[in-house]
C-alpha cells in the first residue's frame, strides 16, 4: 500500500496524525497503514506514540487472527472428514493468500461457503464443536435460509468472534443472476490455516470483493475503504493469474457491470489498483446514457468510502440509500424523485436548522 | 429531531444527544419533551424518587426535572425551569436509558464493557472501584470500548451479547491525566460533577458483541484473578444491576425473572474475581493482567 517514496515524501508535511491515527483504526486498516509506515527510511517526521500506537493495534490483531486460524483450522478438518466441501471467504482467505501476512487483514468475523445441499449438516457438524446459535434481535433464525445469503451467526465456543456460514454470495433476489455453482466449478484447491482447503479462483475473488463494495444488497461503499484495499491487493498479488476476459464475461452474463465498473474505478482511483485500462472500458460502456447518475456517484462514493459512522453532518444511512438509488437500474427523473421524497424530509428533519438547504448541507459533508 | 443509534436501537430525540452516534430514520425509540404528571413516589434514592410499574417508571429529580419512562419505547422528558441541559442527558442516557433497556428485557448492568480480541468483557464493580479507568487503560492499550456504566445485555440459550452503548467514557480527572489526556482540554460530564468526557470513537463496535468474560473488581493486596463459584456469580450479578434498576424491581414484581437473568449469565459466561490495589500506577500491570487471563482458557 503506497509506494515508499511517495510516503517519504508525503510525512514531510504537517500531517495530522492523530486524525490519521483515528480513521486508520475506524476504517480497519491500521495494521497496514504501520506496515506501510516502517518502510519509510526518515521515519523522524512521524510521532513516535503514532507509531507505538500503530504497532499496539498491529499486535492486538495477530493475537485475534491465530484464535480465528486455530478455530478455522478445526472446523477445516472436521468438514474435510464428513466430505462437506467449503470455500473459504473474505477476511481468512485474504490474510493468508493475498496479504500473506496475517496480521495485516483485520477479521470481524469467519465466513465459509458451503452449499446449499450442505447447510444442515454443516449446522449439525458446528453444534459439534460448541458453536452457537445466535438470534439477532431483528429477525428470527428462520428467516434467514430464505432471505439472506447466509445463515443467522453463529458464536464461537470461546464467545470471542461469530462465524457466518454462506451459500451464495450476494442476497436474494439478486442472487438469481449469479449461478453459485459457476464458482464452485472454478474455485482452487489452497492451504488455510495449514490445512487443505478451497478459495475462490482469482477473478471470482475479485468480483466477489467488487459487489461486496458496491452492490446494494451489501451496504454499498459506506466505509469500505478496507475493501478497496482488499481489492488492489488482490490484483498486485495474482496480476499473472486473472483472467481479465473471463471475468469481464462473467460480468455481463451475470449483469453486475455497473457494481464492477464503480468498485474498479474506486480502487483505482483512490488506492492505485493496477485495473486494465481496457477492462475499465469495457465496463463503463455499460453505463452509456447515465451521466448525471454517473457524475454523482463517483462524487459520492469518493467521500462515502470514508464515513465510518460517527457524527456526521449527512448521517452515513443518507449516503448507503443515496448510493442504492443512484445504482439503481431506475431513469433519472424517477431517482431523483425517489431521492427528494424518500430521504430529504427525513435528513431535513434531522439537520441542524442552519444546515436545512440543500446547498449548504452538501458542502457541510465531513468525511 | 436529531437521529442516533445505541444499545441496538435507534433513537429519534427531540433532545441533542451528541454523546450517541449519529444514524438512520428508522427510531425504535423516541425521545421527546413533554409534561410529566407526578405520582405519589414508593421508593427514594439519593435525590431521586420514583414510581413504577411494569410498563412505565417516572423519575422525578429535585431541580432538574421529571422523566416517564414506557414500554421500553418511549422517554419523556419533562425538564425544570433553566436546568443545564448535561444534566438531562446524563439522566437520559443513564438512569431513564436502564429502564428502557430492562423493559426490552435485557439485563442492565452497572459495568463497562470493552472489547478484547473480539468478545466484549465487562467489568463489575462498586462506584469508584476503577470500572471506567481501567475501560479507559484497556483501550489505551488499542481495545476499543463498548459501554461505559450502563452495560445492556442479551441472554440468548447458551450465549450472552453485550450491545455497543456509546463511545464516551467518565473518567475523574486523575484518571484522565494518566491516560495522557489533560482533564482542562475534556468537557465536564454536568456542572456538579467533577467526571470528565472522554470520546472513545477511534475504536467503537457498530454491532453487538459475544460477552466472553465478566471480571468483578474488588480491593486486595495483589492483583489476583481467580474463577466465582456459581453462586457468587449470581449475587454479583444481582448486586451490580444498575441501581435504578435493582430499585424498580420490587415495584414491578419482575424480581424472579431478573434472577433468573442472572442465573442463566452466570451459566453461559465465566465470571471472575479481579483483586486489584486502587492505583493509578497499578494500572498498567491490571490491563496486561487482563489479557493475559483472556487469553489463557481457564477463567
Amino acid at each position: 500500500m503506497g509506494e515508499p517514496g511517495a510516503l517519504q515524501k508525503l510525512v514531510r508535511f504537517n500531517l495530522d496524525w492523530g486524525r490519521i491515527l483515528e480513521k486508520a483504526e475506524q476504517l480497519g486498516i491500521a495494521p497496514l497503514i504501520y506496515s506501510a509506515l516502517k518502510k519509510v527510511t526518515d521515519s523522524s517526521q512521524i510521532p513516535k506514540e503514532i507509531m507505538e500506537q500503530l504497532q499496539a493495534s498491529c499486535a492486538r490483531n495477530t493475537i485475534r487472527n491465530m484464535d480465528l486460524y486455530r478455530k478455522l483450522k478445526e472446523i477445516l478438518v472436521t468438514f474435510s472428514q464428513e466430505e462437506i466441501p467449503v470455500i473459504v471467504l473474505k477476511g481468512a482467505a485474504l490474510a493468508e493468500l493475498v496479504y500473506q501476512n496475517i496480521a495485516l487483514r483485520p477479521m470481524a468475523d469467519l465466513d465459509l461457503l458451503v452449499k446449499k445441499e450442505d447447510l444442515d449438516a454443516a449446522e449439525h457438524l458446528l453444534l459439534k464443536l460448541d458453536y452457537v446459535p445466535y438470534e439477532p434481535s431483528f429477525r428470527p433464525r428462520e428467516w434467514f435460509p430464505d432471505h439472506h445469503h447466509h445463515l443467522a451467526p453463529y458464536i464461537s465456543p470461546n464467545r470471542s468472534f461469530f462465524l457466518e456460514l454462506h451459500h451464495h454470495i450476494i442476497p436474494p433476489p439478486a442472487s438469481a443472476s449469479l449461478p453459485i455453482h459457476d464458482f464452485w466449478h472454478r474455485a482452487l484447491p489452497a492451504q488455510i490455516a495449514s490445512t487443505p482447503s478451497l478459495v475462490f479462483a482469482p477473478q471470482d475473488m475479485l468480483l466477489h470483493l467488487c459487489l461486496h463494495l458496491s452492490h446494494p444488497g451489501c451496504l454499498p461503499f459506506v466505509g469500505n475503504f478496507r475493501v478497496l484495499c482488499d481489492i488492489a491487493e488482490t490484483i498486485r498479488r495474482y496480476q499473472a493469474e486473472i483472467d481479465w476476459a473471463q471475468f469481464l464475461r462473467a460480468g455481463q452474463i451475470y449483469e453486475v457491470e455497473k457494481f464492477l465498473y464503480y468498485a474498479l474505478w474506486l480502487a483505482q482511483d483512490m488506492v492505485e489498483a493496477e485495473v486494465p485500462t481496457e477492462l475499465l472500458e469495457e465496463l463503463e460502456s455499460a453505463l452509456r446514457g447515465r451521466g448525471l447518475e454517473d457524475i454523482g456517484l463517483k462524487f459520492l462514493i469518493r467521500r462515502a468510502i470514508f464515513v465510518t459512522g460517527g457524527n456526521q453532518a449527512i448521517p452515513p444511512w443518507v449516503i448507503h440509500e443515496t448510493c442504492v438509488e443512484l445504482l439503481s437500474p431506475k431513469g433519472i427523473g424517477a431517482k431523483i424523485k425517489a431521492l427528494f421524497n424518500n430521504n430529504w424530509p427525513r435528513l431535513v428533519r434531522s439537520a441542524p436548522k442552519h444546515l436545512r438547504s440543500p446547498v449548504r448541507f452538501l458542502s457541510s459533508i465531513q468525511f | 429531531m436529531n437521529f442516533y443509534t445505541a444499545f441496538g436501537l435507534g433513537i429519534r430525540s427531540a433532545l441533542p444527544l451528541p454523546e450517541l452516534v449519529a444514524s438512520n430514520g428508522a427510531p425504535d425509540v423516541v425521545v421527546r419533551l413533554g409534561r410529566v404528571g407526578h405520582m405519589p413516589p414508593v421508593v427514594a434514592d439519593g435525590g431521586c424518587s420514583f414510581w413504577a410499574s411494569p410498563e412505565e417508571a417516572r423519575l422525578f429529580y429535585e431541580n432538574l426535572g421529571a422523566f416517564r419512562v414506557r414500554g421500553g419505547r418511549e422517554i419523556v422528558v419533562d425538564p425544570a425551569p433553566e436546568v443545564d441541559e448535561r444534566f438531562l442527558r446524563l439522566i437520559v442516557l443513564g438512569p431513564a436509558m436502564a429502564i428502557l433497556l430492562h423493559q426490552r428485557k435485557l439485563l442492565v448492568l452497572h459495568a463497562n464493557s470493552v472489547a478484547v480480541n473480539g468478545g466484549a468483557v465487562a467489568f463489575l464493580g462498586k462506584p469508584g472501584q476503577g470500572k471506567s479507568t481501567l475501560s479507559a487503560a484497556l483501550y489505551a492499550r488499542s481495545h476499543s470500548l463498548v459501554a461505559d456504566d450502563v452495560t445492556a445485555v442479551h441472554i440468548g440459550t447458551g450465549y450472552a451479547v453485550v450491545y455497543p452503548g456509546f463511545p464516551q467514557i467518565k473518567l475523574c480527572p486523575d484518571a484522565a491525566v494518566s491516560m495522557g489526556d489533560d482533564p482542562e482540554t475534556l468537557p465536564l460530564i454536568s456542572p456538579r460533577l467533577k467526571k470528565r468526557a472522554r470520546r472513545a470513537t477511534r475504536r467503537f463496535p457498530q454491532e453487538p458483541l459475544p460477552l466472553s468474560r465478566i471480571y468483578l473488581l474488588e480491593d486486595g493486596p495483589h492483583m489476583e484473578v481467580e474463577p466465582l463459584r456459581p453462586h457468587e456469580a449470581i449475587m454479583a450479578l444481582v448486586r451490580q444491576t444498575y441501581p435504578i434498576v435493582a430499585f424498580l424491581l420490587k415495584s414491578t414484581g419482575a424480581a424472579p425473572a431478573h434472577l433468573r437473568q442472572c442465573a442463566r449469565l452466570a451459566g453461559c459466561v465465566p465470571i471472575c474475581r479481579l483483586t486489584m490495589q486502587r492505583s493509578l500506577s497499578a494500572l498498567p500491570n491490571l490491563a496486561r493482567l487482563v489479557e493475559e487471563d483472556l487469553a489463557s482458557t481457564v477463567c
